[in-house]
């Protein structure tokens, strides 16, 4: 199989699709959590973040060329782990793909489109991330790469204009008695990081050169939470940790107060809009991995080659029948505004956090402890 | 031709996605919309009447809408249904002002409309109407072409003139309240318009015409006023967040003259005066600058003692205005300056261990008030 794209391009598409959790998640959790130290949780998931950094380029060296993660779980989970495995990673991400849709239009909805119903927009996306799964993987990590310069120019901007606002007694004294509370919120940008960089790692498959994946993972992870320490910096920094508790999404609440040289404000709807494109990335990734999954338990034997995208062999009806299933299940998801909430706080983090710590170094687990001649299985012999 | 289909299928996905300048249901043109730019809110037996004015304009003067309701939402929703505009446009709302009624009984209700509006904005600045009701001042503020929005954007500029401390916003309201327990609220007071009307024959030296200007801050404890700063001891509070913007200062000289100066710059220090682990009291020294604007029937001061007499006087008065100001905060217990944020910041450590709620111990701090102040010349006379 030809060898598709580089790990920086790789990277990029980790930092888009992250941006989606991040702006959900990141600020108001951690003000809540951490109070007027929230601003330092990135930071304190520093050491977390790249001790999954280590882990999973341990995971990924286990990987043989021509794989990709579904295959790589398939193999090591074996003939008794393997299959089970496979299934609940594939239910997995259709889940979380169904989540970010639903999640996805109720950010719409509530910031430009009031009294809409986000059922029109949760199907609008899912079609779109549909075409994008159809199409190869190096489609969606060119995409993270052409994408990454513009969402990050955005962003800094806003929060560059942010920062002229901010007021320093709304971060500062941090001290002592801030490290439990720093503690207990540093699993949320460990989930972000974490859950973006396994999402980029199941399309470690395609990658060129594969030999030095911890610096880049551990640098990567650096600068993420970085960025995310940035970012609730300046949300903190303006409204304060009590109010940014309270709001559910901070940042564009944020967004919507700034004003530019004086002239240009109301920018909130533009920049709202920019955010599908993570969306748009995250949910056609995880249709991707999960259909692929699908195709594997099935006997088929999926490939990352182009084909047509009405090209029903190999199982591929597997792709529309998982687009379907992810657009329908954002359709139940979360129907009520508490029910999203707990998703989006209680269930989706939880959830996103035993795949990474729990469900993966249990594979890994079981790959060990095989016997080197009992894999035998699709994947490993198609290569 | 697949290709194209595609993009095209995007574009119009993208078009629908573009909120207020896509295609979409509520699509309107500019020409029907009336851009609200002043909200007020007043208090009603069970309900609220709220108050809307757009911008004056040149054809049509200046629309002014006003409805009671049993909530915000449901005052709104009367406007809307009742009026004669196509469109009512709430996203550039500029200033709310609430009644003094409205703001004595709470002004939660309007905090929390202001967050969950997705019209509305946080760094809205709010103001209270002195001694009268937001429907008045929205309803009766301006004249011809000139509405309650044209003055208020004066207003704004002249308590950003003031120090920057002086516009409060619906944030940093809402951000005290949560911290500190009480905030500060701009306050204003509706007057006799100032512009002599001039016409062909006939010219009057005042109007009948209503304006409204700054006139100090209000405490808001809980979000409930509680009392109102006076101009002067606004003054204060610029030197206590040290933000201080320019201000007169009506003195005597030593020959028993008006004499009036122009704050133009300074800044404060508040210290804690700590007793082993007990908050003792507040140091608090304030450093001013200030020029002569007027001396009384002369041009000049006459030697360095004329200057150090009116430096004095103005360390007087300036400590004078930081007690009153101290004082309120002390006799409503009402944290309203946020000082247990400058005692954390002074000595994280032993705050945490104060043991008490800092408001509690309010009443019982002790003051020193220091001021130092200089003359600057910011004119061609000495």
């Amino acid at each position: 199989m030809r060898e598709q794209y580089n790990m920086r391009q790789l990277l990029s598409l980790g930092t888009v699709i992250a941006l989606t959790p991040a702006l959900r998640l990141f600020p108001a959790r951690a003000a809540q959590l951490a109070g007027r130290a929230g601003w330092l949780a990135g930071l304190a998931a520093l050491p977390l973040a790249l001790g999954w950094a280590w882990a999973m380029a341990r995971f990924l060296e286990a990987m043989q060329p021509g794989e990709q993660l579904p295959d790589l779980l398939l193999r090591l989970g074996g003939k008794g782990f393997g299959r089970p495995a496979l299934c609940v990673f594939a239910l997995w991400c259709l889940v979380y793909a169904g989540f970010v849709l639903r999640s996805g239009a109720d950010r719409l909805v509530g910031t430009i489109y009031p009294g809409a119903s986000p059922w029109l927009l949760s199907q609008l996306m899912g079609l779109t991330a549909l075409m994008a799964a159809l199409s190869t993987p190096r489609s969606l990590v060119r995409m993270g790469r052409m994408l990454l310069g513009l969402l990050l120019g955005v962003l800094l901007a806003l929060l560059t204009a942010a920062f002229f606002s901010a007021a320093p007694d709304n971060l500062l004294p941090v001290g002592q008695p801030d490290l439990w509370p720093l503690i207990k919120a540093a699993p949320i940008p460990l989930d972000i990081v974490s859950g973006a960089g396994t999402a980029l790692c199941m399309l470690a498959g395609g990658l060129k050169d594969r030999s030095r994946l911890f610096p880049a993972l551990g640098l990567w992870s650096a600068g993420l939470c970085a960025l995310l320490s940035l970012l609730s910096a300046a949300v903190i920094g303006v409204f304060g940790d009590a109010l940014t508790a309270q709001l559910a999404r901070p940042f564009f609440v944020l967004v919507r107060t700034l004003t530019f040289f004086r002239t240009l404000e109301r920018v909130e709807a533009l920049v709202v809009m920019l955010w599908i494109f993570p969306d748009f990335l995250i949910t056609a990734l995880f249709l991707w991995a999960g259909q692929y999954s699908l195709r594997l338990l099935c006997g088929y034997r999926p490939d990352t080659a182009q084909h047509a995208r009405l090209d029903m062999g190999e199982g591929r009806f597997l792709i529309w029948v998982c687009g379907a299933a992810a657009t329908v299940l954002s359709l139940f998801l979360g129907r009520e505004p508490a029910a999203l909430e707990r998703w989006s706080a209680a269930f989706i983090p939880a959830g996103n956090l035993c795949m990474v710590f729990v469900f993966l170094p249990l594979v890994y687990l079981a790959g060990r402890r095989q016997k080197p001649d009992s894999g035998g299985t699709p994947s490993a012999s198609r290569s | 031709m697949r290709k194209a289909l595609i993009t095209l299928l995007c574009a119009a996905e993208l078009l629908l996605f573009t909120g207020k300048t896509g295609l979409r249901h509520n699509y309107r043109e500019v020409e029907q919309l009336l851009v609200i730019q002043t909200m007020g809110l007043d208090a009603l037996r069970g309900g609220v009447t709220l108050s809307l004015a757009a911008a004056g304009e040149e054809d049509r003067g200046v629309a002014r809408m006003r409805a009671d309701g049993i909530s915000i939402s449901a005052a709104m929703d009367r406007i809307r249904g009742y009026s004669y505009e196509e469109e009512l446009f709430c996203p550039h709302i500029g200033q709310l002002l609430l009644g003094e009624k409205a703001a004595e009984q709470g002004i939660e209700s309007a905090l929390a409309y202001i967050s969950r509006s997705p019209d509305l904005r946080l760094d809205m600045p709010l103001f209270v109407v002195r001694g009268g009701t937001a429907a008045d001042a929205l309803m009766n503020v301006g004249t011809g072409e000139k509405g309650i929005s044209d003055v208020m954007q004066i207003v704004e500029q002249d308590v950003k003139r003031r120090g920057e401390s002086g516009l409060t916003t619906a944030a940093q309201i809402l951000r005290d309240t949560a911290r500190c327990g009480s905030a500060l609220i701009c306050a204003l007071n509706p007057g006799p318009a100032a512009e002599t009307l001039s016409g062909a024959d006939e010219q009057k030296e005042a109007s009948d015409d209503l304006s409204i200007a700054p006139l100090g801050y209000a405490i808001l404890r809980e979000g409930r006023l509680c009392r109102y700063l006076t101009e002067e001891q606004g003054i204060a509070v610029g030197f206590l967040k040290n933000r201080v913007g320019r201000s007169t200062v009506q003195l005597r000289d030593s020959h028993g003259n008006n004499a009036v100066l122009e704050l133009n710059g300074g800044s404060c220090r508040i210290r804690p005066l700590w007793e082993g682990d007990v908050l003792r009291g507040l140091e608090i020294h304030a450093d001013a600058r200030a020029s002569i604007l007027e001396l009384g029937g002369r041009s000049a001061l006459k030697g360095a003692q004329d200057a150090d007499y009116l430096t004095a006087q103005l360390e007087a008065r300036l400590a004078r205005y930081l007690s009153e100001a101290l004082q309120a905060s002390k006799d409503l217990k009402a944290d309203y300056l946020c000082l247990a944020e400058q005692v954390e910041r002074a000595d994280p450590k032993a705050y945490r261990a104060l043991g008490r709620d800092f408001v509690d111990l309010l009443p019982e701090l002790e003051l020193e008030i220091t001021v130092s102040a200089r003359l600057n010349q910011m004119s061609d006379m000495m």
